[in-house]
């Protein structure tokens, strides 16, 4: 079972919601608690709700010393839908089958395994990022390893939507201004929305360069100095690289 | 290599100090695609040399750790170095495919004083896979750039 959540602050890390939201709607009022809405892939969404709220008490559950160890089991959950073990045993996980009766929840095992298939559209498309970490990141067996993955894909679908848009808005400030500082700050902001077990993967690197860019702060450490430009040219292979210039 | 590496790296960053721009160079908008066959191994977001941890490091949008075969990825990568200086070196693992993509930016001072942007892309192969680098864009007034890998 995956149960993730902060010490820090006593919150869960993942599952707050316990109704089904679509991203960027409010859900209508038979999506919500105790309705049997029919969500985008035709199927009702009473079950799924009923399973996210039993994810979100799994998750609450979990303790975690710090960052680092959230981190890590995150990081461990996401290899089991991405990594190599998850390719080397797809036939099971294509095979897999919901230990449950509700024609609803054993459809919607099937709508997920065709869309990790390349076929159809994701079961679980416009769900909130909490409600698709809660599902992605439980262990638990209550969702199968396909239903994982595509609630995962669905969460790295919506980041990439993000990530284009901020992308070109931070060009734009560059070209503008010489300089990235609001859009940073934006997406530090972002981030920090995200739900906390997907918080944690990010390096702290990334993070604090982030921050330490917003805050106009040098914090550099001369041992950790970026290798100087000869060195950097030395490191590749003229004969392999391609050069464009004026 | 695997996905504990950026842990070692923020590890290294934070007891080391960590690089600011006081004068970035120009961001480079980085694309990755996986054109890998349906059903092939997702690309694995690597780490193993200095200049793959900054890379990260410096990003202003993350690199994606896993990308789906079919899939692409958009980041934006801003080097602290100086003005005149960007660079993004990646490398992802396709099962016992690897391809390391790198892309930079130099603003050179010729003789005359000058200056005279060059952009360079590479991509180098191993384990079968088939790595390509192409500079897509660049801005002759700010000298931002977009450049594009493909893996398979």
């Amino acid at each position: 079972m995956t149960a993730i959540a902060s010490n820090d602050n006593a919150q869960p890390i993942v599952g707050r919601p316990m109704s089904i939201k679509r991203s960027g709607q409010g859900g209508s009022a038979k999506e919500n608690e105790g309705g049997r809405g029919t969500g985008a892939s035709g199927m009702t969404l009473s079950a799924l709700a009923r399973e996210l709220s039993e994810a979100a008490s799994r998750a609450a559950s979990g303790r975690w010393a710090d960052r680092h160890s959230l981190g890590a089991h995150a990081i461990a959950l996401r290899q089991q839908i991405t990594g190599d073990g998850y390719f080397a045993n797809k036939a099971a996980h294509d095979a897999e089958v919901p230990d449950s009766s509700d024609p609803d929840r054993l459809e919607r095992s099937i709508v997920a395994t065709a869309f990790v298939n390349g076929r159809g559209a994701n079961p679980f498309s416009g769900m909130t990022r909490d409600q698709l970490a809660l599902i992605a990141y439980d262990d638990s067996g209550a969702f199968t390893v396909n239903e994982r993955r595509a609630a995962w894909s669905e969460a790295q679908a919506q980041q990439q939507v993000w990530k284009r848009a901020i992308n070109a808005r931070a060009l734009d400030e560059y070209n503008r201004t010489g300089k990235i500082v609001d859009v940073i700050s934006e997406v530090l902001s972002h981030l920090e929305s995200l739900p906390a077990i997907e918080q944690a993967q990010y390096p702290a690197a990334y993070l604090n360069g982030l921050r330490a860019r917003l805050g106009g702060v040098d914090i550099r450490g001369g041992s950790c100095a970026p290798a100087s430009l000869a060195e950097l040219l030395m490191r590749w292979d003229d004969s392999k690289t391609d050069e464009v210039s004026t | 290599m695997s996905t504990h590496g950026w842990w070692l790296a923020a590890f290294a960053s934070a007891a080391l100090g960590f690089a600011l721009p006081v004068h970035a160079g120009p961001p480079v908008t980085v694309t990755f695609q996986h054109l890998g066959m349906p059903n092939s191994p997702d690309a694995t977001l690597l780490a193993v040399s200095k200049n793959e941890f900054d890379t990260y490091a410096n990003a202003v949008t993350e690199p994606a750790e896993s990308v789906s075969a079919g899939g692409a990825d958009q980041y934006e990568v801003e080097s602290p170095i100086s003005p005149d200086v960007n660079y993004v070196v990646v490398r992802y693992r396709m099962g016992r495919k690897t391809c390391v993509f790198a892309s930079t930016y130099v603003n050179a001072s010729s003789y005359g004083g000058l200056s005279r942007p060059r952009w360079t892309k590479s991509a180098k192969a191993s384990g079968g896979a088939i790595c390509q680098a192409a500079i897509t864009s660049t801005d002759m007034a700010t000298h931002a750039w977009s450049v594009k890998f493909t893996m398979k």
